[in-house]
């Protein structure tokens, strides 16, 4: 889902109304306030791109409202907008949570922080992870492609499990990262939830051109603490994008073993193969929705 | 402010648009240090905003303690202001790498005085991230980096984050690179400092010297 609102917290009401009317006025995103932690943790919702919050709170602090957003939407960027020097802000316990200040009350205060709500939406500067540069335009094209993934089902399946036969692999996989999430059309071999896109393998493959092998998850200091592949079992990777024509990655095609393996050369084209045919299907499906809309 | 951001004299680097981070890859104690520090010099009218993550890069900055607590990056002889000006900067030396969240904090208080005191543009540096990405793994120093690289391009100003290829794994380097606008590899050559760009638009090719301007 899009960011399209930024959660304004600050218990008092009159410099809330300040920050709301300015943020109102210079971003093009929906304003919400609120004026206690507990208020805000109930108003945090998937649209919301952007948290800006006062240092002391009702019931807490903006830092502990920073880390409930990390555990809630990992990707939505956290401004503390205080007048508390921040060398004596209190960050115990939140100490990978990452947030700006802005601090309220200097000169030019406000314009800096619309300035900076803006930047931080439009560019994602508090994920945990890189996203391609055409991301924009990728997420449009992906719209047109997977309305209903549902629907994709069955074809895609046939792919997936003879992509495991062929690579003699336990599972295969076809999904697309959208702006948050890595959404799976397709899985055998493994049940895959929706999962956040700073904890999947795929976030990181979809940068690279080609077929990306790891051959072993658990030794890769990207991915050596990450509980989920280790509980899945999952140890080795291999992967090619899903790329339309106009070289939008949709999303990847991989394969998975619970034991570190390579893949040779003729292995990768092979794979890079099953991608181009899941694109196809992709394309063709988009081609017939956009058929029947017509008529 | 729009105009692209240049370099000290002797650096081998066309201007870059404003708002790039760039990640510099070298030794912390050698080359890596010093290139990441002479792109922080500047042009007129800079300020610049280091923070240091270690006793030893500490150390490096304090000749350029001035009265009151505060910095002119300008007296450190590797790094020269224009035209011998002085300028202004502010070190935060930061005592518990595992505190991200307050290191954010701190750096954007500072920031926020450089701009207000009228720092035309701000240069920030962080030298080095490797005790970082040490302490706390990939995924959250991933998040720390867009962060500073996202106030940067905010400001239009410049980014110079050091990490060195003894003490970060490959693979993370070039996760680190990506959430850059591009990165600079440092060595020492023959006769000094020597630098290669890579993922910046209209800069020279290979390992270029670097020396030292008299």
């Amino acid at each position: 889902m899009a960011a399209s609102t930024v959660l304004c917290v600050d218990p008092d009401a009159s410099a809330r109304a300040d920050t709301c009317a300015a943020l109102q006025e210079g971003t093009e995103l929906a304003v919400v306030g609120c004026d206690s932690l507990s208020a805000a943790r109930e108003s945090l919702v998937p649209s919301v791109g952007c948290v800006v919050t006062e240092y002391e709170l009702p019931g807490g602090t903006g830092v502990e409202l920073a880390a409930h957003v990390r555990e809630l939407e990992p990707d939505t960027a956290c401004i503390l907008f205080s007048a508390v020097d921040p060398a004596t802000v209190d960050t115990t316990g939140a100490g990978s949570v990452v947030a700006e200040y802005v601090e309220k009350g200097a000169n030019g205060a406000l314009e800096s922080l619309v300035a900076l709500v803006n930047h931080a939406v439009a560019h994602r500067t508090q994920t945990a992870y890189p996203v391609p540069p055409d991301e924009a335009a990728r997420l449009e094209a992906l719209e047109q492609y997977v309305e209903d993934p549902v629907e994709l089902g069955s074809s895609l399946d046939r792919l997936t499990t003879l992509a495991a036969s062929t690579f003699d692999v336990p599972m295969a996989v076809i999904s697309v990262v959208d702006e948050r999430e890595q959404r799976f059309l397709s899985c055998f071999g493994v049940e895959a939830p929706t999962l956040e896109r700073e904890e999947t393998v795929c976030t990181y493959a979809m940068l690279e051109s080609g077929v990306t092998v790891i051959e072993d998850l658990w030794s890769d200091p990207r991915f050596a603490d990450n509980a989920g592949l280790r509980e899945a079992g999952l140890r080795s990777y291999a992967s090619t994008n899903i790329t339309t024509d106009e070289g939008h990655v949709l999303g990847t095609f991989c394969l998975y073993d619970g034991e570190p393996r390579d893949y040779d050369e003729a292995e990768r084209e092979r794979l890079a193969l099953f991608a181009d045919e899941a694109m196809e299907q992709l394309e063709l499906r988009r081609q017939l929705a956009a058929g029947n809309d017509d008529d | 402010m729009t105009e692209r951001v240049g370099f000290a004299a002797g650096l081998p680097l066309s201007a870059v648009a404003p708002g790039t981070t760039l990640l510099v890859v070298g030794d912390d104690a050698g080359p890596g240090r010093d290139l990441c520090l002479r792109l922080l010099g500047g042009e007129r009218g800079d300020g610049a905003l280091v923070v240091t993550t270690s006793a030893a890069a500490r150390r490096v900055l304090e000749p350029c303690e001035t009265e009151g607590g505060r910095f002119d990056l300008s007296r450190l002889p590797l790094v020269a202001g224009p035209a011998g000006e002085a300028v202004p900067t502010r070190v935060l030396a930061v005592r518990d790498p595992k505190d991200l969240t307050a290191v954010g904090l701190r750096m954007a208080g500072l920031h926020g005085d450089l701009d207000r005191e009228g720092a035309a543009r701000v240069r920030t540096g962080v030298v080095s991230l490797s005790p970082l990405v040490a302490a706390n793994g990939v995924t959250a120093v991933s998040r720390f980096v867009n962060a500073v690289a996202g106030r940067v391009g905010a400001h239009d100003g410049l980014g110079a984050l050091l990490v060195d290829p003894q003490m970060v794994e490959p693979a993370v380097i070039e996760t680190l690179a990506t959430l850059c606008g591009g990165r600079l590899d440092a060595r020492e050559g023959e006769d000094g400092l020597e630098v290669r760009v890579d993922g910046v638009p209209d800069q020279p090719d290979g390992w270029r010297p670097a020396p030292l301007e008299p």
